[in-house]
Protein backbone atom coordinates (compact mmCIF):
# COMPACT_ATOMS: atom_id res chain seq x y z
CA UNK A 1 0.00 0.00 0.00
CA UNK A 2 1.00 3.66 -0.32
CA UNK A 3 -0.02 6.61 -0.41
CA UNK A 4 0.15 9.36 -2.35
CA UNK A 5 0.08 13.43 -2.13
CA UNK A 6 0.10 16.84 -4.17
CA UNK A 7 3.72 15.89 -4.85
CA UNK A 8 3.15 13.15 -7.01
CA UNK A 9 0.63 14.70 -9.42
CA UNK A 10 3.04 13.54 -12.59
CA UNK A 11 0.80 15.56 -15.30
CA UNK A 12 -2.50 17.70 -15.68
CA UNK A 13 -2.75 17.22 -19.29
CA UNK A 14 -6.07 18.79 -21.16
CA UNK A 15 -6.16 19.20 -25.01
CA UNK A 16 -2.50 19.19 -24.98
CA UNK A 17 -2.36 21.78 -22.33
CA UNK A 18 0.35 20.93 -19.60
CA UNK A 19 -1.02 22.71 -16.60
CA UNK A 20 -0.45 21.06 -13.37
CA UNK A 21 2.62 23.88 -12.76
CA UNK A 22 -0.38 26.56 -12.10
CA UNK A 23 -2.81 24.04 -10.23
CA UNK A 24 -3.19 23.88 -6.66
CA UNK A 25 -6.16 21.25 -6.57
CA UNK A 26 -7.69 18.71 -8.76
CA UNK A 27 -11.02 16.62 -8.32
CA UNK A 28 -12.41 14.20 -10.15
CA UNK A 29 -15.40 12.10 -9.63
CA UNK A 30 -17.29 9.37 -11.37
CA UNK A 31 -21.10 7.57 -10.68
CA UNK A 32 -23.02 5.17 -11.26
CA UNK A 33 -26.34 6.52 -12.58
CA UNK A 34 -29.22 4.81 -10.26
CA UNK A 35 -33.31 4.48 -10.58
CA UNK A 36 -35.44 4.63 -8.23
CA UNK A 37 -37.28 1.18 -8.05
CA UNK A 38 -39.23 1.99 -4.67
CA UNK A 39 -43.02 0.51 -4.92
CA UNK A 40 -46.12 0.87 -2.83
CA UNK A 41 -45.97 -1.37 -0.38
CA UNK A 42 -42.00 -0.88 0.39
CA UNK A 43 -40.62 0.36 3.77
CA UNK A 44 -37.12 1.30 2.53
CA UNK A 45 -36.26 3.08 -0.76
CA UNK A 46 -34.52 1.07 -3.18
CA UNK A 47 -32.62 1.82 -6.29
CA UNK A 48 -30.95 -0.23 -9.54
CA UNK A 49 -28.09 0.76 -11.76
CA UNK A 50 -28.95 1.66 -15.01
CA UNK A 51 -25.82 0.84 -16.51
CA UNK A 52 -24.91 4.17 -17.00
CA UNK A 53 -22.05 5.99 -15.61
CA UNK A 54 -20.75 9.50 -15.56
CA UNK A 55 -17.96 11.84 -14.58
CA UNK A 56 -16.80 15.14 -13.71
CA UNK A 57 -13.41 16.65 -12.87
CA UNK A 58 -12.69 20.47 -11.33
CA UNK A 59 -9.03 22.18 -11.50
CA UNK A 60 -8.17 25.19 -9.85
CA UNK A 61 -5.56 27.45 -9.32
CA UNK A 62 -3.35 30.55 -10.93
CA UNK A 63 -3.83 32.50 -13.21
CA UNK A 64 -1.00 32.76 -15.26
CA UNK A 65 -1.29 34.37 -18.97
CA UNK A 66 1.75 32.45 -20.49
CA UNK A 67 2.18 31.00 -23.47
CA UNK A 68 0.46 27.42 -22.53
CA UNK A 69 -0.10 28.62 -19.07
CA UNK A 70 -3.54 28.27 -17.35
CA UNK A 71 -5.49 30.99 -18.94
CA UNK A 72 -4.44 30.15 -22.45
CA UNK A 73 -5.16 26.06 -21.55
CA UNK A 74 -8.46 27.42 -20.34
CA UNK A 75 -9.93 30.71 -21.67
CA UNK A 76 -12.02 30.15 -24.77
CA UNK A 77 -12.79 26.52 -23.92
CA UNK A 78 -16.36 26.51 -22.18
CA UNK A 79 -18.59 24.02 -24.78
CA UNK A 80 -15.47 22.08 -26.16
CA UNK A 81 -14.78 18.94 -25.74
CA UNK A 82 -11.12 18.00 -24.77
CA UNK A 83 -9.19 14.79 -24.02
CA UNK A 84 -7.55 15.43 -20.55
CA UNK A 85 -5.19 13.25 -18.66
CA UNK A 86 -4.65 13.36 -14.92
CA UNK A 87 -0.98 11.58 -13.36
CA UNK A 88 -2.54 11.13 -9.58
CA UNK A 89 0.39 8.81 -8.86
CA UNK A 90 3.87 10.60 -10.59
CA UNK A 91 4.91 10.67 -13.50
CA UNK A 92 7.02 6.59 -14.30
CA UNK A 93 5.99 4.51 -16.44
CA UNK A 94 4.07 1.93 -15.77
CA UNK A 95 2.07 4.02 -13.11
CA UNK A 96 -1.81 4.62 -13.00
CA UNK A 97 -3.30 7.38 -14.61
CA UNK A 98 -6.79 9.11 -15.45
CA UNK A 99 -7.62 9.04 -18.89
CA UNK A 100 -10.48 11.67 -19.91
CA UNK A 101 -12.40 10.36 -23.19
CA UNK A 102 -13.99 14.10 -23.60
CA UNK A 103 -14.66 16.08 -20.65
CA UNK A 104 -16.76 19.03 -21.87
CA UNK A 105 -15.38 22.21 -19.89
CA UNK A 106 -18.60 23.69 -18.80
CA UNK A 107 -17.35 26.72 -16.81
CA UNK A 108 -13.87 29.01 -16.34
CA UNK A 109 -13.21 31.46 -13.21
CA UNK A 110 -10.89 33.88 -13.25
CA UNK A 111 -10.82 35.62 -9.70
CA UNK A 112 -9.12 38.59 -7.91
CA UNK A 113 -8.95 39.32 -4.41
CA UNK A 114 -7.13 41.76 -2.70
CA UNK A 115 -3.90 40.88 -1.40
CA UNK A 116 -3.79 37.67 -3.16
CA UNK A 117 -2.48 36.00 -6.52
CA UNK A 118 -5.05 35.98 -9.29
CA UNK A 119 -6.76 32.35 -9.59
CA UNK A 120 -8.27 30.57 -12.33
CA UNK A 121 -10.66 27.46 -12.23
CA UNK A 122 -12.91 25.17 -14.61
CA UNK A 123 -15.25 22.69 -14.24
CA UNK A 124 -15.76 20.05 -16.65
CA UNK A 125 -18.49 17.41 -17.27
CA UNK A 126 -18.22 13.82 -18.39
CA UNK A 127 -18.60 13.01 -22.03
CA UNK A 128 -17.28 9.58 -22.46
CA UNK A 129 -15.10 7.59 -20.64
CA UNK A 130 -12.67 8.15 -17.69
CA UNK A 131 -10.79 5.19 -17.78
CA UNK A 132 -7.25 3.96 -15.41
CA UNK A 133 -4.68 3.28 -17.69
CA UNK A 134 -0.77 2.80 -17.29
CA UNK A 135 1.58 5.82 -18.27
CA UNK A 136 3.83 4.38 -21.09
CA UNK A 137 5.71 7.63 -22.57
CA UNK A 138 5.79 10.01 -19.09
CA UNK A 139 5.25 13.78 -19.60
CA UNK A 140 8.63 14.45 -20.71
CA UNK A 141 10.87 16.92 -23.28
CA UNK A 142 12.42 14.65 -25.73
CA UNK A 143 15.03 16.07 -28.79
CA UNK A 144 15.72 12.45 -30.81
CA UNK A 145 15.03 11.69 -33.93
CA UNK A 146 13.06 8.33 -32.64
CA UNK A 147 13.13 6.03 -29.20
CA UNK A 148 11.05 3.57 -27.78
CA UNK A 149 9.96 3.92 -24.23
CA UNK A 150 10.36 1.31 -21.31
CA UNK A 151 7.79 -2.04 -21.89
CA UNK A 152 5.25 -2.58 -19.45
CA UNK A 153 4.77 -5.96 -18.55
CA UNK A 154 1.43 -6.85 -18.05
CA UNK A 155 0.50 -10.50 -16.65
CA UNK A 156 -0.70 -11.95 -19.99
CA UNK A 157 -2.01 -10.82 -23.01
CA UNK A 158 -5.89 -9.60 -23.52
CA UNK A 159 -8.49 -10.04 -26.01
CA UNK A 160 -11.00 -6.40 -24.94
CA UNK A 161 -8.75 -3.74 -26.86
CA UNK A 162 -7.78 -0.75 -25.43
CA UNK A 163 -7.10 3.12 -26.20
CA UNK A 164 -4.31 5.24 -26.50
CA UNK A 165 -3.50 8.75 -24.98
CA UNK A 166 -1.19 11.13 -26.68
CA UNK A 167 -0.54 14.73 -25.70
CA UNK A 168 1.98 16.98 -26.91
CA UNK A 169 1.93 20.10 -25.12
CA UNK A 170 5.31 21.70 -27.13
CA UNK A 171 6.66 20.40 -30.66
CA UNK A 172 9.25 21.95 -32.29
CA UNK A 173 9.78 20.00 -35.52
CA UNK A 174 12.78 21.99 -36.99
CA UNK A 175 12.80 21.29 -40.04
CA UNK A 176 10.35 17.43 -39.89
CA UNK A 177 7.64 16.58 -41.21
CA UNK A 178 5.76 15.71 -38.09
CA UNK A 179 5.86 13.96 -35.13
CA UNK A 180 4.41 10.48 -35.12
CA UNK A 181 3.17 8.71 -31.61
CA UNK A 182 2.40 4.97 -31.33
CA UNK A 183 1.93 1.96 -28.67
CA UNK A 184 3.82 -0.74 -29.45
CA UNK A 185 3.23 -4.58 -28.40
CA UNK A 186 4.53 -7.59 -28.10
CA UNK A 187 4.00 -11.51 -27.42
CA UNK A 188 7.83 -12.38 -26.65
CA UNK A 189 9.35 -9.17 -25.89
CA UNK A 190 11.35 -9.73 -28.79
CA UNK A 191 9.24 -8.59 -31.88
CA UNK A 192 7.31 -5.06 -31.37
CA UNK A 193 4.41 -4.42 -34.42
CA UNK A 194 3.01 -1.06 -33.94
CA UNK A 195 -0.67 -1.22 -32.32
CA UNK A 196 -2.21 1.74 -32.22
CA UNK A 197 -1.09 5.09 -33.71
CA UNK A 198 -2.50 9.09 -32.81
CA UNK A 199 -2.94 11.29 -35.84
CA UNK A 200 0.89 12.30 -36.90
CA UNK A 201 1.14 16.06 -34.80
CA UNK A 202 2.26 18.93 -36.97
CA UNK A 203 1.54 21.56 -34.50
CA UNK A 204 1.01 22.11 -30.51
CA UNK A 205 -0.96 21.83 -28.32
CA UNK A 206 -2.57 18.46 -29.75
CA UNK A 207 -4.29 15.48 -28.11
CA UNK A 208 -5.95 12.35 -28.93
CA UNK A 209 -7.78 9.26 -27.54
CA UNK A 210 -7.44 6.34 -29.79
CA UNK A 211 -8.96 3.18 -29.40
CA UNK A 212 -8.02 -0.25 -30.67
CA UNK A 213 -9.64 -3.66 -30.66
CA UNK A 214 -9.09 -7.05 -30.34
CA UNK A 215 -5.76 -8.82 -29.14
CA UNK A 216 -3.09 -6.87 -27.02
CA UNK A 217 -0.22 -8.51 -26.36
CA UNK A 218 1.65 -9.35 -23.08
CA UNK A 219 4.41 -6.16 -23.56
CA UNK A 220 3.53 -2.64 -24.28
CA UNK A 221 5.52 0.57 -24.84
CA UNK A 222 5.39 3.79 -26.28
CA UNK A 223 7.45 5.59 -29.31
CA UNK A 224 8.06 8.38 -30.59
CA UNK A 225 9.44 9.66 -34.52
CA UNK A 226 9.97 12.95 -35.87
CA UNK A 227 9.48 11.92 -39.39
CA UNK A 228 11.56 13.31 -42.65
CA UNK A 229 14.67 15.51 -42.13
CA UNK A 230 15.79 18.45 -39.56
CA UNK A 231 17.62 19.81 -36.99
CA UNK A 232 17.20 20.46 -33.52
CA UNK A 233 13.46 19.18 -33.08
CA UNK A 234 12.17 18.90 -29.65
CA UNK A 235 9.02 17.69 -28.31
CA UNK A 236 7.10 17.47 -24.83
CA UNK A 237 5.64 14.33 -25.14
CA UNK A 238 2.94 11.80 -22.87
CA UNK A 239 1.48 8.49 -24.09
CA UNK A 240 -0.94 6.68 -21.88
CA UNK A 241 -2.17 3.32 -22.49
CA UNK A 242 -5.35 1.59 -20.98
CA UNK A 243 -6.05 -2.10 -21.83
CA UNK A 244 -9.67 -2.76 -22.21
CA UNK B 1 16.04 -23.33 -50.18
CA UNK B 2 16.24 -20.02 -48.10
CA UNK B 3 14.65 -18.93 -44.80
CA UNK B 4 10.71 -17.86 -45.77
CA UNK B 5 9.80 -14.93 -47.18
CA UNK B 6 6.64 -12.73 -45.01
CA UNK B 7 5.29 -10.07 -46.38
CA UNK B 8 4.91 -7.18 -42.99
CA UNK B 9 1.11 -6.26 -42.69
CA UNK B 10 1.47 -3.76 -39.97
CA UNK B 11 4.58 -1.97 -39.18
CA UNK B 12 6.56 -4.08 -37.18
CA UNK B 13 10.15 -4.16 -35.33
CA UNK B 14 12.25 -6.47 -34.35
CA UNK B 15 15.94 -7.03 -33.73
CA UNK B 16 18.45 -9.12 -36.10
CA UNK B 17 22.12 -9.10 -34.00
CA UNK B 18 22.56 -13.09 -33.08
CA UNK B 19 24.15 -11.82 -30.42
CA UNK B 20 21.24 -9.90 -28.78
CA UNK B 21 18.86 -12.62 -29.77
CA UNK B 22 20.83 -15.14 -27.94
CA UNK B 23 20.49 -12.60 -24.93
CA UNK B 24 16.59 -12.48 -25.40
CA UNK B 25 15.99 -15.79 -25.71
CA UNK B 26 18.17 -16.55 -22.70
CA UNK B 27 15.44 -14.14 -20.81
CA UNK B 28 18.34 -11.52 -20.21
CA UNK B 29 17.16 -8.18 -20.09
CA UNK B 30 18.70 -6.30 -22.80
CA UNK B 31 18.45 -2.42 -22.51
CA UNK B 32 15.87 -0.75 -25.81
CA UNK B 33 18.99 1.24 -27.30
CA UNK B 34 21.42 -2.18 -27.58
CA UNK B 35 18.54 -3.96 -28.99
CA UNK B 36 19.60 -2.52 -32.99
CA UNK B 37 15.81 -2.91 -33.39
CA UNK B 38 15.21 -2.43 -37.32
CA UNK B 39 11.74 -0.90 -38.35
CA UNK B 40 9.76 -2.22 -41.51
CA UNK B 41 6.70 -0.80 -42.76
CA UNK B 42 3.73 -2.33 -44.14
CA UNK B 43 4.19 -3.89 -47.90
CA UNK B 44 7.91 -4.73 -47.10
CA UNK B 45 9.18 -8.06 -47.45
CA UNK B 46 11.42 -9.63 -45.47
CA UNK B 47 13.57 -13.17 -44.16
CA UNK B 48 15.00 -12.67 -41.08
CA UNK B 49 11.83 -12.13 -38.67
CA UNK B 50 12.84 -13.72 -35.27
CA UNK B 51 11.77 -17.56 -35.68
CA UNK B 52 9.77 -17.63 -32.34
CA UNK B 53 8.40 -14.41 -33.15
CA UNK B 54 6.71 -15.77 -36.55
CA UNK B 55 3.98 -17.80 -35.36
CA UNK B 56 2.22 -15.48 -33.34
CA UNK B 57 2.74 -12.68 -35.90
CA UNK B 58 1.12 -14.92 -38.57
CA UNK B 59 -1.87 -15.42 -35.92
CA UNK B 60 -2.06 -11.98 -35.79
CA UNK B 61 -1.85 -10.55 -39.14
CA UNK B 62 1.25 -8.38 -38.61
CA UNK B 63 3.17 -10.91 -41.55
CA UNK B 64 2.25 -13.17 -44.21
CA UNK B 65 4.07 -15.58 -45.99
CA UNK B 66 4.55 -15.06 -49.34
CA UNK B 67 4.02 -17.69 -51.95
CA UNK B 68 2.98 -15.95 -55.02
CA UNK B 69 6.12 -14.94 -56.28
CA UNK B 70 8.01 -16.24 -59.02
CA UNK B 71 11.41 -14.63 -58.70
CA UNK B 72 12.75 -14.16 -55.65
CA UNK B 73 11.82 -10.84 -54.06
CA UNK B 74 13.23 -8.07 -53.30
CA UNK B 75 14.00 -7.73 -49.54
CA UNK B 76 14.69 -4.57 -47.64
CA UNK B 77 16.87 -3.83 -45.17
CA UNK B 78 15.23 -2.60 -41.53
CA UNK B 79 16.47 0.84 -40.55
CA UNK B 80 17.36 1.56 -37.10
CA UNK B 81 14.82 2.32 -34.67
CA UNK B 82 16.69 4.25 -32.75
CA UNK B 83 18.32 7.41 -33.86
CA UNK B 84 17.06 7.30 -37.60
CA UNK B 85 14.29 8.44 -39.06
CA UNK B 86 11.91 6.51 -41.18
CA UNK B 87 12.43 8.10 -44.52
CA UNK B 88 13.61 5.83 -46.77
CA UNK B 89 11.70 3.14 -46.40
CA UNK B 90 10.54 1.58 -49.93
CA UNK B 91 7.81 0.24 -48.03
CA UNK B 92 4.22 2.11 -47.59
CA UNK B 93 2.88 4.09 -44.80
CA UNK B 94 0.51 3.68 -41.98
CA UNK B 95 0.12 7.51 -41.43
CA UNK B 96 -3.01 9.52 -41.73
CA UNK B 97 -2.64 12.98 -43.42
CA UNK B 98 -3.03 16.00 -41.43
CA UNK B 99 -2.31 16.65 -38.09
CA UNK B 100 -3.90 16.97 -34.88
CA UNK B 101 -5.27 20.61 -33.95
Amino acid sequence: MTKYSGADIGFLLVGGYSVHSYMTAVEENHEAILEETTVLGDAWESKAFVNLRQFAMNASGFYDDGVGASNAALVGMAGNSLVACLGFEGNTVAKKFLGFEGPVQTTYRRTATRGALHKAAADYRGSGKLEEGLVHWPLATVSGATADGTRVDNPASSALGGSAYFQVPVLVLGGYTNLALKVLHSSDDISYPALVSATVVTAAPAAERVAVTGTVNQYTKGQYTFTGAGTGQSASIFIGFKRN
Amino acid sequence: MGRPTYRILVELSYPTDPAVLARLRAHEGVPWEERGMVVHLPGELVADVPEESVPWLLEQGVLERVTDVDTEPELVAGAPVVGVPWLGHSGGSEEPAGGIS
